[in-house]
């Protein structure tokens, strides 16, 4: 990585942010889509650049997503069935 | 973000809703550090993150049932609860195993407990949160956003813990000799002393030690969100704000880079 790059990753993306908040109010629709191959970050540009913003929030988009891709539907992803 | 923004009626009953809805933190835990409460307006606030209104879309069958076996009484809630207990679990330990890798010992040997604590936590957020459930996601994938945001903040804190954060003027007057490398042009070396300047000269104390803890040591935000008594939002908005004002700075000395302008 040479200095341009260095400083350039320092000071972060241009773009529009949505926020830490406003950002994390999406994640859940924003994994949802980004793992059944949706455009999402045109759909949410806010919350995109956001996450190439924010290390912390886009670590745990990383890890939204991948929960959502490697516990495939299982048994304990739906409620038990009433009692009566 | 621009104090003097005017919001459009969309926008402002957005935000209203988010300052109802997005707090995820647990109750009388705000200032953790956590996804916390609202201080201010999303940074883009001329529309909702999403770039479109919210419109509520009909729930999958899966979420419907979520919904009512954790809205009912008795038996049926207490094993919906057990259930989505384990659903929680299970993200929490999975997020924590698949982090393992990059994490120090310490903190690897306390996977477990820090995932049930996760998991614990992230179910007393749900259960006092179920109104904010838009339906517009899977609601197992919302539930797993609460686990994932638990035991990610558990993992930073508990790998800093004890670590010094340090904001010392070296840490930033050494810039040009930490990023730049042997073989850097003048042109680099002079990039940055002209951000080691903006730095020194154009942020205040606060985003001084934000900018240089976040974007240049690396310290997790949360992490410094609980050493500063603070939340992880209102803290990346320092940042967004200190580094906004050192991009004008290298701009008005012809070293910005070639990009889109803000929209604010």
């Amino acid at each position: 990585m040479n200095v341009r790059d260095s400083v350039d990753r320092a000071l972060g993306p241009v773009a529009p942010d949505a926020g830490c908040e406003s950002a994390a109010v999406n994640f859940a629709q924003y994994a949802d889509g980004a793992v059944a191959g949706e455009d999402v970050s045109r759909a949410f540009p806010h919350v995109a650049n956001h996450l190439a913003a924010c290390p912390d929030c886009n670590q745990d988009y990383e890890g939204l997503v991948n929960c959502v891709r490697e516990l495939a539907v299982s048994s304990e992803d739906t409620p038990p069935p009433p009692e009566h | 973000m621009d104090e003097t923004l005017k919001l459009s009626p969309g926008a402002v009953a957005h935000l209203g809703w988010l300052r109802e809805s997005s707090r995820l933190c647990l109750p009388g835990e705000a200032g953790t550090g956590r996804i916390g409460a609202i201080e201010t307006p999303a940074l883009a606030s001329e529309q909702p993150a999403g770039g479109a209104s919210h419109v509520a879309p009909a729930l999958d069958a899966n979420s419907r049932a979520w919904l009512a076996a954790l809205r009912a009484s008795g038996p049926d809630k207490d094993g919906a609860l057990r259930k989505l207990h384990a659903l929680l679990l299970r993200a929490a330990r999975h997020e924590a195993y698949r982090r393992r890798p990059s994490l120090p010992d310490p903190v690897a040997r306390d996977l477990d407990d820090l995932a049930l604590q996760a998991a614990d936590d992230a179910l007393l957020s749900i259960t006092g949160k179920l109104d904010d459930f838009r339906g517009d996601s899977r609601f197992t994938t919302w539930a797993y956003m609460f686990a994932i945001v638990e035991v990610s903040s558990k993992l930073r804190r508990h790998a800093w813990r004890g670590r010094r954060l340090n904001f010392d003027e070296e840490q930033w007057s050494r810039l040009p000799d930490r990023l730049a490398g042997p073989d850097d042009q003048a042109e680099g070396r002079e990039l940055l002393r002209a951000l080691r300047d903006a730095i020194a000269t154009q942020l205040s104390a606060r985003q001084r030690e934000v900018f240089i803890a976040v974007a240049l040591n690396g310290v997790p935000i949360d992490v410094l969100a609980e050493r500063m008594d603070s939340t992880r939002g209102a803290l990346y908005k320092v940042l967004h704000d200190a580094r906004r004002r050192l991009r004008a700075c290298l701009e008005e000395q012809g070293l910005g880079r070639p990009q889109l302008k803000e929209t604010q």
